[in-house]
């Protein structure tokens, strides 16, 4: 095998018990919601009325954000239970003189990441299928859903398996993660806004600077959330909120190439950040080998 | 030959060796004995590859394993102080990963983990779930990880460290078959009682640097000579205390009642005689013996 740690690491987390009890309550909740919506609109079930396809159009956005929410919590947890700091750092010692090791070790961590998602993803395929058949939603959209978890598991397991590479302690690399994640997610939004206003405060024309809304347009890419917005906006139909809030920022979003690319790149950003992280875990390994 | 020269080693603002020398000969068993356990695990972690020098090379055979370190690692097996074991992996699927980092593939890789297994007596565990092994065989399944790779040199970091007196003479049987094999090692150990005997080679460290080497043989018949010796004389301590006078290589001579403590610079031979003179002398002596040897102890001194 190529990357000796893949075999191991897939069969370290196969035999945990956790995997299959995350299995179950991630499609519990998520059958429990299906429920709930049906139980909500019983008459047109009861009745055999035509119903409205826009009512249930809500219920797959819940339960696709449901499953974005569930990768952004659940990565730091799955990479946690990969580092078990002290002792994985004692399996280190033993194999850090190999050369390479760091990159595959880090490759095998962000892989298994990946993989247990997309078990998730595919073990709620059932229920998010039926509510992609109620909704009338095309299967691509679930296929692009699917795209949407990978892409995140990935920002997110990045950021997560960085810090559990350099900080010593779980519980630091656990809130270091929560708190970047955070950042990412509702710092840059809070950014954006201060540059906003701070440019409509020194501007006579009461209009906001082009650098500022240039600067403004590259953290929204670095979003996270930007490029779910898409996704969100492509089934409702709208613009989607960060649509929306790019029109606050004075750019005219009627342009449907803008929003297209808007949200391409956002995505294309959710992998470089990705890729930033990995490469930098790699790096710090290496380095506290040398050090 | 393994060679240490001039290594010295900073982490963290702090000096961990300082100018460290030492030559170790092909097919020998090093001790590294001393209290700065630091440097010493420090030294077999810098041979093995993972911590570079800040200063300094560490040769093989004349080529620094800096050097193409591609190839070096493979030449060297390390045992830490501290070794982690993922619990949830059977003990064939915990040799398959080290197998296949050290790029032993094939159908020797089955026959390279047999031979291990046996070596070690640990045929039987081989389906075993890691956690389910019992603690004493731990250490010996992290050696076993160790020479799985079937290199040159091994250098282990306190692997008698909470083993009992029988498990470390299993232990040392061990490492003996494979210094027959034409293996050397590097171990940094405490001195026990039975490893007197294992160490072919023995180099003191403290605070960084080290104090003397040489083999086992010689330090110890030199400690030997630095420890002092006890006599017990019941009657003519004067007649005896004139001998030790006379004798030129006895020196700082302490009386307590009939307690004489003395120290001798002779070697066994010269110890007889001067007892035989002792007794010759009429003093009445009851005890005559040197001070049980601590090397590292007498060296520090």
């Amino acid at each position: 095998m190529i990357n000796p740690f893949l075999k191991t690491e897939w069969l370290r987390e196969g035999r945990n018990i956790r995997l299959p009890l995350m299995i179950i309550f991630y499609i519990a909740i998520m059958a429990f919601i299906m429920i709930l919506f049906m139980v909500f609109n019983e008459e047109s079930f009861q009745q055999g009325y035509y119903y409205d396809t826009t009512t249930y159009q809500y219920q797959f956005l819940i339960i696709s954000t449901f499953q974005i929410i569930t990768v952004l919590l659940l990565t730091p947890f799955t990479v946690s239970r990969l580092f078990i700091v002290d002792k994985e750092k004692n399996m280190l010692e033993q194999f850090e003189m190999v050369p390479g090791v760091s990159f595959q070790y880090v490759t095998a961590k962000i892989i298994l990441v990946l993989a247990v998602h997309v078990l998730l993803f595919i073990s709620g395929l059932p229920v998010s299928a039926l509510s992609c058949i109620y909704t009338g939603i095309s299967g691509v959209k679930l296929l692009r859903l699917g795209a949407m978890i990978f892409l995140y598991a990935f920002w997110s397991g990045a950021i997560s398996i960085f810090f559990y590479t350099v900080c010593s302690k779980s519980v630091w690399a656990f809130a270091s993660t929560f708190f970047v994640q955070l950042m990412f997610g509702i710092g840059t939004l809070m950014l954006t806004e201060v540059f906003r206003n701070g440019s409509l405060m020194m501007s006579d024309t009461g209009r906001i600077a082009p650098e500022i809304v240039a600067v403004c347009l590259i953290l929204l890419a670095f979003n996270p959330l930007s490029s779910y917005m898409g996704f969100y906006g492509s089934i409702t139909g709208d613009i989607g909120i960060f649509g929306t809030f790019c029109s606050h920022l004075g750019i005219d979003t009627s342009d449907k190439w803008f929003i297209l690319l808007f949200y391409k790149v956002s995505s294309l950003a959710c992998v470089l950040v990705g890729v930033l992280f990995l490469s930098l875990s790699v790096w710090y390994m290496d380095k506290r080998r040398r050090t | 030959m393994l060679e240490f020269q001039n290594i010295s080693i900073y982490r963290r603002e702090k000096r961990i060796l300082d100018d460290f020398n030492l030559k170790i000969p092909d097919g020998a068993i090093m001790g590294l004995l001393g209290s700065d356990s630091k440097a010493k695990s420090m030294i077999l972690a810098a041979a093995s590859g993972s911590q570079a020098p800040d200063y300094g090379q560490i040769l093989l055979n004349g080529v620094s394993i800096y050097q193409g370190r591609s190839r070096s690692y493979q030449n060297f097996g390390y045992m830490p102080r501290e070794y982690g074991f993922y619990d949830l992996l059977r003990v064939d699927e915990y040799f398959e990963l080290f197998l296949s980092l050290y790029k032993v593939n094939g159908r020797y890789r089955q026959k390279r983990m047999e031979e291990v297994a046996e070596l070690f007596g640990i045929r039987q565990y081989m389906s075993a779930f890691i956690m389910e092994l019992p603690a004493e065989m731990l250490p010996f399944l992290c050696l076993a990880k160790t020479v799985l790779h079937d290199p040159e040199w091994l250098l282990l970091d306190e692997p008698f460290a909470n083993l009992n007196s029988s498990s470390r003479n299993s232990m040392i049987k061990i490492l003996l078959m494979l210094q027959e094999e034409g293996k050397s090692i590097v171990v940094n150990s405490q001195m026990f009682p039975e490893t007197r005997d294992f160490f072919t080679d023995v180099a003191l460290v403290e605070d960084g640097r080290v104090v003397v080497e040489g083999e086992t043989e010689d330090i110890f018949e030199t400690a030997l000579k630095k420890s002092p010796v006890r006599m017990h004389v019941l009657a003519g301590l004067d007649e005896a205390l004139e001998v030790l006078k006379m004798n030129t290589l006895v020196d700082r001579v302490t009386v307590d009642e009939k307690e004489v403590i003395f120290r001798f610079n002779g070697g066994e031979r010269e110890e007889a005689e001067l007892l035989t003179d002792l007794v010759a002398s009429g003093a009445f002596i009851q005890k005559f013996m040197r001070d049980r040897v601590n090397i590292e102890e007498v060296f520090r001194r």
